[in-house]
């Protein structure tokens, strides 16, 4: 009985064209064959014409080797890449082809990456119609990150085939540059924010603090330069001295986000809930920042990252950054993780538990403690969060944490 | 993204040359005229955007017959291979043209394109193709770049990461800055390298070798010939006076004195002296050559450039008539000259021989190919024969217009031979017109027929060649002639029915009327010619020029007659026209582009060869030359005290300035790395210093003028920075600094260069800023 037999295709991986530096195209195959021909009807009927157009298909030939030579002189490439990128977004690469020759313009150039294209869904390239001589021509590229994680971009290849087509001329240099991806980040429900944010208990969630601007808080001395509407003139005369009310201003929540990373084992489900359990922190970590929460993580990433809570651009792209670079974690589940994350979570903190599993509370501790519990795998959980549909959790991960797909 | 607008429009026009130039090969409008109108309304389609692909099934189709119907036309019909291949691509080109989907369509387009050109190159040699094909070469090199930038882009297009749909308009836009001029520049580079390579391959591939390769593949070009040929018909002449392709091309000199145009000339080139009269068995209403003719002949020479022929009939003190002739492949061995030829050289090798007869030249065999030779003419025609040798030719002839039978009934009497009807078939109608006192007079009823020549043979000739000048009419339009059938051409002219005809009608009546009467005549077809070429200063023998006319022995010799009248030609010296001398021109170019380009065979190549080899010898030559003498003069004896010291003062000048060089060189070097640091440019790599030092010597002037006084730039300033500090300046001082910073920025951060005069200018600028602030030096210092 016959088996069908079929090859497993790794449809994951981001196809990488390395082009030979000196090649002939199809058309300069075809067009020396022409040139051939050429040739031997001007040697066979003697006429002077086809001898002159023989020559001329000769100079062509060569001039096309000196060409696309010189296009690829005296060109000076630097890539520019953004601060860091987000898998499913458009990024945009911005090439800059200095031409540095005098006279000379570069036409028809093609740069593509040959590291670090794994993070992206088409290998990066970029194509310049022209540069003219000591001109600069900036080319703006936009690309589909795939993969988060820390991508190395170093090597890449600058080609032409310009004039005519027939002769591939490329040459390899490097750029050394990294780009952080990180994981995909959809809407998060009001609701889960909601609980998020009211799920701490200890009745001190408004915690009021000096310096703000909402009620009245005490007292201070005036100083030179505040506001001098705050001034309290009633007591000011009775004190003899210019003071000045102090106000509170509301503390906002403080969050704190345990992210269990472990795999059960190496099905690609299993890593796709994985992928699936850090979008969904990563998600709210974003939203919570920018809602004006203080947001802190635990997670396992080769070593315990405790990151306490803080808010601000720059803390919600440290969070991000250490989301996107999470390895593989087949050694620390959820039981280790959870006295790790007591650590941070004190008082008037919630913690916000993201796991691709369960975690069974008892009822007392569900009364007790203030964790919210976010599970990849409950699709009442999934409803939260809104990913863009054109993301495949299943290939979102680092390349060297790929499994093996199949169709 | 760059939308390569041009290509099409481009490519359509390419196509359109392509046919065209195979329509001027082919010399058929029809080629040219329905495929452009396709073309056209395929264009016009295209535009409007109503354009669709034709059905790849109809294509094929099409494709097919068209396939069919070229095999059909070239086994069934034999015509001729590369026309039937040339209408085949068209066909071709027009299917693709309404089939056109992708890229790789465009590509078949422009490829069909080139082919059919090289089959119309075949074909063809005419200047105006050559024109075109130079023209369309450029264009098709253009084409091909765009076409290249086409499929690059749009490859470039489908590579990207993100759909059609997500692609924002920035990442589509390229600079286009200086683009046309770029494309311009690279354009002028590859065609220069293709022009000079193509030049170079056909100055120097070997030519000759491999010719016929294919052997029965072999695509022969079709051969120009001429009207011209052994046979005289007389339907034939009308078809070749109406015809303007050229024959020769022909400069003359008469005693080394350029003619020029004030000559006609007449060149011969073969003749013939028995008319077939009403026998079919050699052709019936021809004129023929006797065997005698031909056998009486000189040695076959082989002629080269460096030997030529010569025969021994010329005598010190004639005219010397040189004519040099450029020969298009007429298809016969006829060599053309003015008469009385008595040497010949070519420019390539050539088997000629010498008819003493009549002083015809031939050529070993049919001339195929163009040729090129110099002639020496007397201008008359000497009696070669020696007298022995002449009588015996004359009663050969004689014998051999008679032979046994019935027939005409000459009165010639019997020797004992029996009755003899004449073999040339002469109408006695003829002879009795020749004894008309108004036509031979009573001159030629006298003459004793069987005397060779008589001392009034040259008036009984002028008198006929005068009877038939001015009593019959030239015309070439026979169609209305109404002539019996059966009927001898030369009877019905001299009747009254006829009295019209051309030169062959004029020159062989009055042939016959002389042989008639016993006289020596035969009858010379050649080329009558005197339109001149002023820019050639050659006159240009066309197929329309072809001429026949009469050469009578007489006591003088052999007399050239020329009976034809009524042929309305200019005068030989007339001024030519305007739109004449435009003709002119284009003749000469036609000339020169057939002489240079495509006659130019393995001869030309080997003299170039040889030309260059020659003038870089002589170079060494000269060079060693000039060296040995000055090494001589070094040496020389009895002046070497004073030439030594001279020498002595010369080399230490010399060693002086080339240190002198040096040091200034390695001073200029130093100084610019000096003003590069005092300017701030030390970090730079050395080669960028020096470059920006040259350009910012401005600055540093400026620098150290304000230094002088007292205004010292703080290092932690810019030169920006610095400027604005001066406010308290005078005000127009301020605006100075000021503007000169911002030069000084353009060129150190911008790229700009100063050009020589800008530099002068800013020199002059400082200077005056110099000379105001030293006449306000008081209130700067305060």
């Amino acid at each position: 009985m016959a088996t069908e037999f079929r090859i497993p295709i790794d449809r994951s991986a981001t196809v990488v064209r390395r082009k030979p530096s000196l090649d002939f195209s199809v058309t300069g195959l075809v067009y020396c064959s022409m040139m051939m021909f050429m040739g031997l009807a001007a040697i066979n009927s003697q006429a002077n014409l086809l001898f002159g157009v023989f020559g001329l298909m000769i100079g062509i030939l060569v001039i096309s080797g000196v060409v696309s030579r010189l296009v690829l002189r005296k060109l000076a490439i630097r890539r520019t890449l953004p601060e860091n990128a987000e898998v499913g977004v458009t990024v945009t690469f911005v090439y800059q082809f200095e031409n540095r020759k005098r006279y000379w313009p570069s036409v028809s150039v093609t740069i593509a990456e040959l590291d670090g294209a794994e993070g992206f869904t088409k290998q990066p390239q970029s194509y310049m119609l022209h540069a003219a001589a000591q001109h600069t021509a900036s080319v703006p590229t936009e690309l589909l990150p795939k993969r988060r994680g820390l991508h190395e971009l170093d090597r890449y290849q600058v080609s032409t085939s310009f004039p005519f087509g027939f002769i591939k001329r490329a040459i390899e240099r490097a750029q050394k540059d990294s780009l952080v991806i990180f994981p995909p980040l959809g809407t998060v429900d009001r609701r889960l924010m909601q609980m998020c944010k009211s799920a701490e208990n200890t009745g001190s969630m408004m915690r009021p603090k000096h310096g703000g601007m909402d009620e009245f808080y005490g007292v201070k001395e005036y100083r030179r330069g505040e506001n001098p509407r705050f001034i309290y003139w009633r007591r000011s005369t009775r004190a003899g001295a210019l003071v000045s009310k102090e106000m509170t201003q509301v503390s906002p929540p403080r969050l704190v986000l345990v992210v269990d990373t472990h795999l059960k084992d190496e099905t690609a489900e299993s890593f796709s809930d994985v992928e699936r359990t850090i979008a969904m922190a990563a998600s709210v970590a974003s939203h919570a920042i920018k809602e004006g929460l203080l947001v802190g993580l635990v997670v396992w990433s080769n070593e315990w990252i405790i990151v306490p809570p803080d808010r601000g651009k720059r803390h919600r792209v440290d969070l991000l950054a250490v989301l996107a670079r999470l390895p593989k974690n087949t050694a620390h589940p959820m039981a280790s993780l959870l006295p790790q994350a007591q650590k941070v979570i004190e008082d008037a903190t919630t913690g916000v538990v993201f796991t691709s599993g369960t975690l069974a509370q008892s009822l007392g501790d569900r009364v007790r403690s203030t964790l919210v519990v976010v599970s990849s795998r409950s699709p009442q959980h999934r409803a939260w969060f809104g990913f863009d549909k054109d993301i495949d959790f299943q290939t979102c991960m680092p390349a060297d944490q790929q499994p093996k797909l199949k169709h | 993204m760059y939308n390569i607008r041009q290509f099409k429009p481009t490519l359509y026009l390419l196509v359109t040359m392509g046919i065209c130039g195979y329509a001027m090969a082919a010399e058929s409008p029809g080629f040219f005229i329905f495929p452009t109108l396709l073309i056209l309304l395929n264009a016009w389609l295209v535009k409007t955007g109503r354009f669709a692909p034709m059905p790849r099934w109809i294509t094929n189709a099409g494709t097919l017959l068209c396939l069919l119907w070229a095999t059909s036309q070239f086994v069934g019909a034999r015509q001729n291979t590369i026309l039937v291949l040339g209408q085949f691509m068209i066909v071709l080109q027009l299917v693709k043209l309404y089939e056109q989907r992708a890229n790789r369509d465009y590509a078949q387009l422009l490829i069909l394109s080139l082919l059919l050109m090289v089959a119309a190159s075949i074909n063809t040699a005419s200047l105006l193709f050559g024109i075109l094909l130079i023209a369309y070469l450029f264009l098709s090199l253009y084409c091909c770049l765009l076409f290249h930038l086409k499929v690059d882009t749009e490859h470039a297009r489908s590579a990207m990461a993100l759909p059609e749909s997500l692609r924002t308009e920035l990442t589509l836009r390229q600079d286009q800055r200086n683009l046309t001029r770029s494309m311009r520049r690279l354009t002028v580079l590859v065609s220069f390298a293709s022009i000079a390579s193509a030049i170079a391959v056909f100055l120097f591939f070997p030519r000759g070798m491999g010719a016929g390769l294919l052997g029965p593949l072999q695509l022969q070009p079709s051969q120009a010939l001429t009207g011209f040929s052994d046979q005289v018909s007389f339907q034939r002449i009308a078809a070749i006076s109406q015809n303007n392709q050229l024959v020769a091309y022909v400069q003359v000199w008469k005693d080394d004195k350029l003619v020029q145009g004030t000559q006609t000339l007449l060149l011969r080139g073969i003749t013939f002296d028995i008319y077939n009269g009403n026998d079919q068995e050699v052709g019936q209403w021809q004129w023929s050559r006797s065997k005698m003719l031909s056998q009486m002949t000189d040695q076959v020479t082989r002629t080269t450039p460096t030997s030529a022929w010569e025969s021994s009939s010329y005598r010190p003190g004639e005219n010397v008539w040189k004519q040099h002739i450029v020969l298009r492949p007429t298809g016969t061995p006829a060599l053309f000259a003015i008469a009385g030829a008595y040497s010949l050289s070519s420019s390539s090798e050539l088997s000629i021989r010498q008819l003493k007869a009549d002083e015809i030249l031939q050529s070993g065999e049919p001339l195929n190919s163009q040729i090129e030779y110099t002639v020496l003419s007397r201008g008359y025609l000497a009696n070669r024969l020696t007298p022995s040798d002449a009588h015996a030719f004359w009663q050969r002839l004689q014998e051999m217009q008679f032979r046994e039978g019935g027939g005409y009934s000459p009165d010639y009497g019997s020797d004992g031979r029996g009755k003899y009807r004449r073999y040339s078939q002469i109408d006695p109608a003829i002879a009795a017109y020749a004894l008309r006192p108004d036509v031979g007079g009573p001159l030629a009823v006298k003459r004793d027929k069987k005397a060779e020549v008589t001392d009034d043979d040259e008036e009984i000739a002028k008198k006929i060649e005068k009877h038939l000048q001015t009593q019959f009419t030239y015309t070439l339009d026979l169609t209305d002639s109404k002539r019996l059938a059966g009927q001898d051409p030369m009877v019905w002219f001299l009747s009254d029915q006829g009295h019209r005809g051309h030169c062959e009608y004029f020159a062989g009546a009055m042939t016959l009327m002389c042989q008639s009467l016993g006289m020596q005549a035969r009858l010379v077809a050649g080329f009558k010619c005197d339109e001149y070429n002023e820019y050639s200063k050659q006159y240009q023998v066309k197929q329309s020029h072809a001429h026949a006319w009469v050469e009578v022995l007489t006591n003088r010799g052999w007399l050239t007659f020329d009976p034809t009248s009524g042929r309305l030609t200019p005068p030989p010296n007339a001024i030519a026209g305007a739109w004449q001398k435009v003709k002119h021109l284009f003749n000469y170019l036609e000339f020169a582009w057939a002489n240079n380009v495509v006659a130019y065979d393995n001869d030309n190549r080997e003299n170039l060869v040889a030309n260059l080899n020659q003038q870089l010898t002589h170079s060494a030559i000269q060079s060693h030359n000039l060296f040995t003498s000055i090494r001589d003069w070094l040496h020389l004896g009895s002046e070497v005290a004073i030439s030594q010291k001279i020498m002595t003062i010369f080399m230490a000048l010399l060693v002086l300035v080339i240190l002198g060089g040096v040091l200034m060189f390695v001073y200029e070097k130093w100084r610019l790395r000096r003003r590069a640091a005092r300017i701030g440019l030390a970090a730079l790599p050395p080669s960028d210093q020096i470059r920006l030092a040259r350009q910012l010597g401005f600055y540093d002037d400026l620098v150290q003028l304000l230094e002088r006084h007292q205004i010292v730039r703080p290092s932690h300033l810019t030169p920006q920075e610095f400027s604005d500090s001066l406010s308290y300046l005078p005000s127009e001082t301020f605006q100075t600094i000021g503007r000169l910073t911002a030069i000084y920025y353009r060129i150190r951060y911008g790229r700009q260069e100063l050009s020589s005069p800008r530099q002068r200018q800013l020199g002059n600028v400082i200077l005056r800023l110099q000379n105001f602030m030293q006449s306000d030096s008081g209130h700067i210092s305060s």
